[in-house]
């Protein structure tokens, strides 16, 4: 298959179509914007539905009515649209609406450092949302990988029932890159479990399967039923029974585990490494290079690039901090994922990130540098 | 201190002030719980204790729960009660006390108020005719099961608030403070015109408290230990004795009829006060019923500015039991 | 309830009754069958959580019967409301019904129609859902004329949260969050839509319920955005701290609503002064404006816009 040059931003609209997303809202922010842009072209001629809302509040509310529905919904901002979308990411979460938010991070807080790079929406994504939201959020690392995570992020969403969010900074969403546009497969593209069976008024909206999912049917299609922000029980009725709302919780967390076997993280050089980096994202790429670097100089480095930030892949993570002497997370803000990383750790290894806020990519020769002053200083590396 | 040992001591027997201690005072929204609470706080400030209450009401407008905690001691940090750590329980509503009752210590005092409040949620089930609301016929230790009504007697006619009063004169028979604390405390958060009548109830109550400690049954007045027969609920139909019975053998003709749906309303007299005929009252339950069917005309106006969706109207035949059998 | 429990009970079905009226003598009263309306309601979730008295109630009724007169059965008709005493009626309905975020119906309720423009789609909001935390939303919703049915229950104050002060909370009244009298102007919620380009506008009260009936079957087939403003009672708060009577006094104020009485108003200093007068100022009922433009269902060409 040939490859088409394409920028970031459009490698997630392309991905969108497909994916099957026939439902776009969204409002004007930079870095996203030609995510709504390319979409506002491609899905009225299809007979899929753009609209633009009056917020990114309106954006979220929309996709979710539209999800409902029975479309494949998503919408596209930034960070300060991304925090005004947390109420209904919450209510989703919740409700157990399926949808995909693409956030293309820039400089924060407030309106910031509008189209240069970031990686401040880490924590938002995870905690955004008043209460305890179990939440999926995907991280790719190049052009390609836009495309492809932005089909698995439908395809988790649908599947799982909840709302994924596909984090990547300004730096990716402009960048062009070779791309292989593939068609998903069936199993690629996943599908949201509806009941076979005529509806039963004794049909349960919020009864789990095994999986913790329970089964969605479209509005509008015979099944009458109740969906609400209100804690609720099987009937999707409200319910204050602390056992049934703990539960609850308990399951939609459970619930969302799957995603880390299904986004695996890239193992770079890993095999005798003593050094390990941990990155996503733009930095995972320059990581790479530094990796590299390190091994010319003899320092044995190497990367653990994941492609998935929530839920926390913490098999691949607890593995190299048990093996590595060192680990260096490399992010581009004040120190978020570097923090659940020392979390899991728990002590076993010397972790000393590299954090670098304020719009400027880190690059291989800074990350490489901080590497050999920790050698110099003699922390860790053989 | 066991029931039991209420019901053997006498008031005098309980002068030695205690050095700390814990209540919980209960009930739901509109009992005056928080004005109880605040009345004991009062007494127990009064008497130089350090005093730390906690008020939990969401939708009490809408009759939810009420709960307060009262600590009291030389110095109270903490103003939330652990289970099992109150020395007294006194409670205005007879679910709400037992539900209040994994507060009580081994041998602590609940005072319990016979009053059901019964919340429309227990009584969905038509089906089954099930009410999940617990009965009056067991008595769980520790209890001390008080007809507030009975005790009050003509205080609360007019204001069935008031009867709760009785349990804080029952409460003052197992406190040492003289009883002009509490009535001094009583005049400073019970409004003027309520004061008489409350003073009333609060010496009725102190007098049926003294009673238990005489050794009366655990059941203060009223009710028979094992008596929920004598209690009615919202969701009985005993009102219906006052509804007249449709003629006899009459021929068949189309007259209008009502069905009130008991556990849908919510007493708000709306379809009393706009009913041309004034077919409709409301029971001693705060319930609309069908009381003068013979002057129903069908208008349906009742059925349709209920706000509570309880009320059918419409035509059945004549002749006694047509209808629905349900 | 066990999970088990609640599978053996349907959450439809026909309305469970309780034990029948045996009078005196031991004979049965004639019962009537029960209304039209009930077959529409989701019994597992009755009685509501409004309270006594509660103005809603009697324009969620009306709603029914009006949906009762149009549809045997509610599958092609979804509900979307907000956060509020309002959109919790939602609940009580057997259709596809969605309770969503605090003002922000309109939002999903857009969403909804354009995924499934065959649909039939109703917004249940409040005044202070839907004027307050979600103006935005409504005004957007009026200009793009999405072919939905909103109703806007207006009860001029907020009631789930205890009483507090509403953008259509008239001067001088008390609330919880004005307890020396509103010192604001309220929003004429109708002529705001109006303004933002909803192509059918009326306004009712809960007093006349069969108006307010006719006046929602008109929104329902109306083609565009169709807004029904209810007038209805808060008995607990706003009735309670205003002093102006139970449920039944309340809804007779209503019905005494004259030009006479409101000047008789706007000479008093405050509202305590009144007490068993009517409060509200007077206002134009009925249809207040109708036109006819496409919908954005049309404009956009989706399939089923229309039908």
């Amino acid at each position: 298959m040939s490859q088409q040059l394409i920028q970031g931003n459009e490698a997630c609209a392309r991905g969108a179509l497909a994916a099957g997303c026939t439902f776009f809202a969204g409002y004007p922010i930079s870095p996203s914007s030609e995510i709504a842009e390319l979409l506002a072209r491609e899905l009225p001629p299809r007979g899929s539905v753009f609209i633009q809302m009056e917020d990114e509040i309106a954006s979220m509310g929309a996709v979710l009515g539209a999800s409902l529905g029975g479309r494949r919904a998503m919408t596209a901002t930034s960070g300060p649209g991304f925090t005004l979308m947390q109420e209904h990411l919450g209510y989703a979460s919740l409700a157990e609406i399926p949808c995909v938010v693409v956030d293309v991070m820039r400089g924060g807080p407030s309106t910031g450092l509008p189209t240069s790079p970031a990686q401040g929406d880490v924590m938002q994504a995870r905690w955004g949302s008043h209460g305890d939201r179990a939440t999926i959020a995907l991280a790719p690392g190049n052009v390609q990988e836009v495309y492809s995570l932005t089909i698995e992020a439908f395809r988790l969403a649908e599947t799982l029932r909840t709302p994924v969010a596909v984090l990547y900074d300004e730096v990716i969403g402009h960048m062009r890159e070779g791309v292989v546009l593939h068609e998903p497969t069936p199993e690629e593209l996943g599908r949201r479990t509806a009941p076979r069976a005529a509806f039963s008024p004794t049909f349960l909206p919020y009864e789990p399967d095994e999986n913790g999912v329970a089964m969605l049917p479209d509005f509008g299609r015979g099944y009458r039923f109740h969906v609400t922000g209100l804690m609720h029980d099987e009937r999707g009725y409200p319910t204050s029974d602390h056992v049934k709302v703990a539960e609850l919780l308990e399951r939609l967390e459970r619930k969302v585990e799957p995603a880390v076997a299904a986004v695996p993280p890239e193992r770079y050089r890993l095999e005798d490494a003593s050094v390990v980096l941990v990155a996503y994202g733009i930095v995972a790429r320059t990581a790479r290079a530094a990796v590299d670097l390190l091994r010319r100089e003899g320092i044995r480095a190497g990367l653990l690039r994941t492609r998935l930030l929530w839920p926390l892949p913490a098999p691949a993570l607890t593995e190299v901090s048990s093996s590595a002497e060192l680990v260096v997370v490399a992010e581009m803000n004040r120190g978020q994922w570097a923090l659940e990383v020392e979390r899991l750790a728990g002590g076993k290894t010397v972790l000393a990130p590299y954090l670098k806020a304020g719009g400027s990519v880190i690059t291989a020769e800074e990350l490489a540098g901080h590497v050999r002053r920790l050698a110099r200083e003699g922390v860790a590396v053989s | 201190m066991t029931a039991a040992q209420v019901a053997a001591a006498a008031p005098s027997e309980l002068q030695a002030p205690p050095v700390s201690g814990n209540l919980v005072v209960a009930g739901v929204g509109g009992q005056g719980v928080i004005l109880a609470s605040n009345l004991i706080s009062q007494v127990l400030l009064d008497a130089g204790y350090d005093v730390k209450k906690s008020e939990v009401h969401g939708m009490s407008q809408r009759g939810g729960t009420v709960v307060s905690h009262v600590r009291f001691g030389p110095e109270v940090h903490s103003v939330m009660l652990e289970p099992g750590s109150a020395d007294w329980i006194v409670a205005f509503e007879w679910e709400e006390g037992l539900r209040a009752l994994s507060y009580l210590k081994p041998d602590g005092v609940a005072l319990v108020s016979t009053e059901q409040r019964i919340p429309p949620a227990a009584m969905l089930d038509h089906r089954e005719r099930a009410l999940a609301y617990p009965g009056l016929g067991d008595v769980p230790p520790g209890v001390v099961a008080v007809d507030t009504f009975a005790v009050a007697g003509d205080a609360a006619v007019g204001a069935p608030v008031v009867a709760q009063t009785v349990l804080l004169g029952a409460l003052s028979t197992l406190l040492p403070f003289p009883s002009e604390a509490w009535q001094s405390a009583i005049g400073t958060w019970v409004p003027p015109k309520a004061l008489t009548a409350n003073l009333t109830a609060f010496e009725r109550g102190r007098a049926s408290g003294a009673r238990v400690a005489a050794g009366e049954s655990g059941v203060v007045a009223g009710v028979s230990p094992n008596g929920s027969a004598a209690h009615e609920s919202r969701s009985s139909r005993a009102e219906a004795g006052g509804i007249a019975t449709a003629p006899e053998g009459a021929v068949e003709r189309l007259v209008p009829a009502v069905h009130i749906e008991r556990s849908w309303c919510k007493g708000c007299d709306i379809c009393v006060a706009v009913c041309p005929e004034k077919c409709l009252v409301l029971d001693k339950f705060d319930v609309a019923v069908f009381a003068h069917p013979q002057r129903c005309t069908g208008c349906g106006l009742c059925a349709w500015l209920c706000p509570d969706l309880a009320i059918d109207v419409g035509l059945v035949r004549d002749g006694g039991a047509g209808g629905r059998s349900s | 309830m066990t999970l088990e429990s609640l599978k053996k009970t349907p959450t439809k079905g026909p309305p469970p009754r309780g034990e029948s009226p045996a009078t005196a003598g031991g004979t049965t009263l004639p019962e009537p069958p029960p209304s039209a309306e009930k077959r529409l309601l989701r019994h597992g979730m009755m009685p509501h959580m409004l309270c006594p008295g509660c103005g809603h109630g009697i324009v969620f009724e009306a709603m029914l019967r009006a949906l009762a007169s149009r549809y045997e059965q509610l599958d092609d008709v979804a509900f979307v409301a907000g956060i509020g005493c309002s959109s919790r009626v939602v609940g009580y309905i057997d259709a596809c019904t969605l309770h969503t975020t605090h003002g922000r119906p309109l939002t999903f309720a857009t969403g909804l129609k354009l995924a499934r423009p065959e649909l039939k789609v109703v917004v249940v909001t409040g005044d202070g859902d839907g004027l307050s935390i979600g103006g935005n939303h409504l005004i957007h919703a009026a200009r793009r004329n999405v072919d939905l049915t909103c109703v806007l229950f207006n009860n001029e104050i907020y009631g789930m949260t205890g009483g507090q002060l509403a953008p259509t909370t008239i001067p001088g009244a008390y609330t919880s969050t004005s307890p020396q009298g509103n010192a604001e102007s309220p929003f004429d919620a109708a002529r705001l839509v109006e303004a933002a380009g909803a192509t059918y506008v009326a306004r009712a009260q809960s007093y006349r319920t069969r108006e307010f009936e006719d006046l929602f079957l008109r929104a329902l087939d109306h083609k565009g955005f169709s807004f029904v403003e209810v007038m209805t009672d808060c008995t607990e708060y706003f009735g309670r701290t205003n002093r102006l009577g139970n449920g039944a006094d309340l809804l007779f104020s209503q019905a005494r609503v004259e030009p006479a009485i409101d000047a008789d108003l706007a000479g008093r200093s405050t509202l305590k002064e009144v007490r068993s007068t009517p409060v509200r100022p007077v206002l134009e009922m009925g249809v207040l404006h109708e036109s006819s433009r496409p919908t954005l269902e049309e404009s956009m060409k989706l399939s089923g816009a229309g039908s």
